[in-house]
């Protein structure tokens, strides 16, 4: 019986000698860039590998090897790689796939799809858009930052525990094609110095590029909405009378505000008459602890307390209408309202025509804000 | 001797939870929401009950004959030839989902770990385990598939955990829009993926137990436990998929486990797949164990070679199993071998309990 046991817990070992992989000869590829050359319409891929080099006891100097391949689809391409190098897609881990904006308007799920079949490939990994010229950042930054891949995949995380925006993985990406409620918002970066930085995020119905682009504050009303937005995210910005955002003409009566959110609670209602959706209504209660208020801490009275709390969720009610149109004209449901809708009021469902009645219904946001941390009794 | 101790009742529990999850823990619920979509957790929850009644059936056959296997008992309920062949089609039938599950998972190994290893080294190195442990005797089939269960409770921690990432509740409702019909429809394929559980037909008399009643109580429990098994797997997969996004996707939970984002192991899934290779082999050599013992009774006297039985049902199973390196062959192997569990599992056990209820009742006339 000792023999039979040794040889089960033996099972699990067989890598197989056909399927060894050397750890040496491994090209861990940290970035994987995709790009779309509209002159010559052909696909350019552009990865990035990071070597260490002169390597000793917990020290090592770390080297980045750019290889840019190119064919007339993304298989192709990758396919090239097996005559330039050790064919980085099989057998390899990816840290982030970039797309530039040129590729990502070309039906990037019919090309990447594939990943989702290959063995090995790394479908759990984020997803972002570059904004900018992806062949020349990616051919010059990582030479002269050193840790710009440790950077970028610290980014990403970043964003995602912060709450900032969420990541979309590869996965997500290629499976939201086959679901009409699965739209996606994909973070789209920069180049910023020797790094990158956020810009906002593009809007994607079934994985086709609305190009529509939400900015960094609409991409907050968009996770407030969602009732994500708590955690270590600042929200920051002007405020004036009556809620008016810092657009207003008065600019006399302009305040600046920060707050950090405690917690974000988000449900959505519908009004309905015989079974026909009238309504979407986006309810979010917030806690927040606010650090700034226009005026100095002591000063901030009840009275004037309870009256910002009115002016913050005027304001906020105003950004998220504007934010909720973009998406509305981008017929991109970020939101998950059609979800909400299908789920807890089928019957509404059956009488929507979700993708041509949704950018015309009417939404309407509705905020009730709560400052948690006022210094008055 | 094959059985000289007795196994106990722990172990039966153990024998028939392992038999009965194996490589359907991957597609699981695919073909069970073909028809019912997002309400697939209801098919797999009725394929339980379904497997709940045929392991009454089988108890209820048993019971008659508590001191003998069916191997034996048949030949008293059917007579001599027809319980050689019944002995025969049982000998072929788990032959045959033995090979079933051998070349199944050496087809997953194939397409997602061990994609250049040739098909006939991991089906040759799975077939040889199997056939070593199936040679030795029930008591030590059983130790062994209990330690193996250490291996199973490893894996449903990592299904667990790689399940509970971003999901969306909202996937399961309007619950039981799809319509009983289609729910019922489709816990047929969920009925075959419990199979396993008439081994009791052999092992009845070799479980220790104060009242054969524990013995019900105990195939009810791995039953029930395998159950929530599935029943947690299909919750999980619905949970990560919507219907549309499971519409293509044939094997959800790879995909759940290759979703999972973890900084010390990238591929959660192929961790996943070796060490769930060794809860695979167990249904190997169980049903290889079992088609030996028939096969013993297939002749005048039984044949207590019990060993050579089983290394000749390997060599068969490995030269069969090579001619299925083709998946869209092991599709169609599929289809014949649910019809086949239908009938051998279900129904056979059935018909001979109503005809040993008719002979006792002309007798007693």
């Amino acid at each position: 019986m000792r023999k039979a046991m040794l040889l089960l817990l033996l099972l699990p070992l067989l890598t197989g000698c056909w399927d060894r992989l050397q750890l040496r000869k491994l090209n861990l590829v940290d970035v994987a860039g995709f790009d779309f050359n509209d002159e010559n319409k052909e696909i350019e891929l552009y990865y990035l590998v990071t070597k260490l080099k002169s390597t000793g006891q917990g020290s090592g100097e770390a080297t980045s090897q750019v290889t840019k391949l190119k064919g007339p689809s993304l298989v192709e391409t990758i396919g090239q790689g097996q005559y330039t190098d050790q064919a980085p897609f099989i057998g390899i881990s990816t840290g982030t796939y970039i797309l530039s904006e040129s590729f990502a308007s070309h039906d990037p799920v019919s090309e990447l799809e594939f990943l989702l079949q290959t063995p090995y490939s790394s479908i759990n990994i984020p997803v972002m858009i570059f904004e900018g010229n992806i062949a020349k950042f990616l051919e010059t930054v990582p030479k002269v930052n050193k840790e710009f891949s440790e950077n970028l995949n610290d980014f990403s995380r970043a964003l995602e525990m912060n709450r900032i925006i969420p990541n979309i993985s590869m996965m997500n990406l290629i499976l939201s094609r086959e679901d009409t409620l699965e739209d996606l918002a994909i973070p789209v970066i920069k180049q910023a110095d020797l790094g990158v930085e956020l810009s906002g995020a593009l809007l994607f119905r079934q994985g086709l590029n609305t190009e529509t682009k939400l900015n960094k504050e609409q991409v907050q009303m968009m996770m407030l909405m969602k009732g994500k937005g708590s955690g270590k995210q600042r929200y920051t910005g002007m405020i004036g009378e009556n809620g008016k955002g810092h657009n207003s003409t008065d600019k006399k009566n302009e305040r600046n505000y920060g707050f950090s959110v405690k917690k974000d609670d988000s449900s959505i209602t519908f009004t309905s008459k015989d079974k026909k959706l009238q309504k979407a209504k986006v309810n979010v209660h917030m806690e927040i602890n606010i650090f700034d208020l226009g005026k100095s801490f002591h000063e901030n009275k009840p009275d004037y307390i309870n009256h910002m709390e009115k002016e913050l969720s005027n304001h906020l009610k105003d950004l998220a209408v504007t934010t909720i149109e973009s998406m509305q004209k981008a017929n991109c449901d970020i939101l998950g309202i059609g979800r909400e809708l299908k789920s807890h009021h089928p019957d509404i469902w059956k009488s929507v025509d979700w993708r041509k009645d949704y950018p015309l219904m009417k939404i309407e946001p509705t905020f009730d804000v709560q400052i948690m941390n006022s210094d008055v009794e | 001797m094959i059985h000289l101790k007795k196994i106990s009742l722990n172990q039966l529990i153990c024998l028939v939870i392992l038999t009965q999850v194996g490589v359907s823990v991957l597609e699981i619920p695919y073909a069970e929401s073909r028809h019912a979509g997002y309400d697939s957790w209801m098919s797999i929850l009725i394929g339980g009950l379904l497997a709940q009644i045929v392991i009454f059936i089988i108890y209820q056959l048993s019971k008659r004959y508590p001191d003998q296997s069916l191997q034996q008992y048949i030949f008293s309920i059917l007579g001599k030839p027809l319980g050689w062949l019944v002995n025969l089609l049982f000998a072929l039938y788990c032959a045959e989902s033995s090979l079933m599950v051998v070349i199944s998972y050496a087809d997953v190994l194939n397409r997602w770990v061990l994609f250049q290893t040739p098909f006939f080294v991991i089906l040759g190195i799975t077939l040889v385990v199997a056939t070593y442990i199936a040679s030795s005797t029930l008591r030590s089939i059983s130790t062994i598939t209990q330690s193996i269960l250490n291996m199973f409770l490893i894996c449903f921690v990592i299904i667990f955990i790689s399940g509970m990432g971003k999901g969306d509740w909202r996937h399961f409702l309007p619950i039981g829009t799809h319509g009983i019909g289609a729910i019922i429809k489709d816990s047929l394929p969920a009925f075959w993926a419990y199979a396993g559980y008439e081994l009791l037909l052999y092992v009845f008399p070799f479980v220790k137990c104060k009242k054969k009643k524990h013995i019900f109580i105990a195939m009810s429990i791995a039953n029930g436990f395998t159950t929530l098994f599935y029943l947690l797997i299909t919750i999980i997969v619905t949970y990560n998929f919507s219907e549309s996004q499971l519409n293509t996707i044939t094997e959800p939970m790879v995909y759940i486990l290759r979703k999972f984002r973890w900084p010390v192991v990238q591929s959660l899934d192929i961790l996943f797949m070796t060490i769930w290779l060794s809860v695979t082999t167990v249904t190997v050599f169980v049903y290889m164990f079992l088609s030996a013992r028939y096969l013993a009774f297939v002749g005048k006297k039984e044949i207590r070679n019990h060993p050579l039985l089983v290394w000749i049902i390997g060599i068969l199973c490995f030269s069969v199993g090579i001619w299925f390196s083709d998946r869209q062959s092991i599709f169609k192997f599929s289809e014949y071998h649910n019809k086949a569990t239908m009938i051998m599992i279900a129904l056979v056990p059935t018909i001979i309990l109503l005809i040993s209820y008719v002979r006792e009742k002309v007798a007693r006339e």
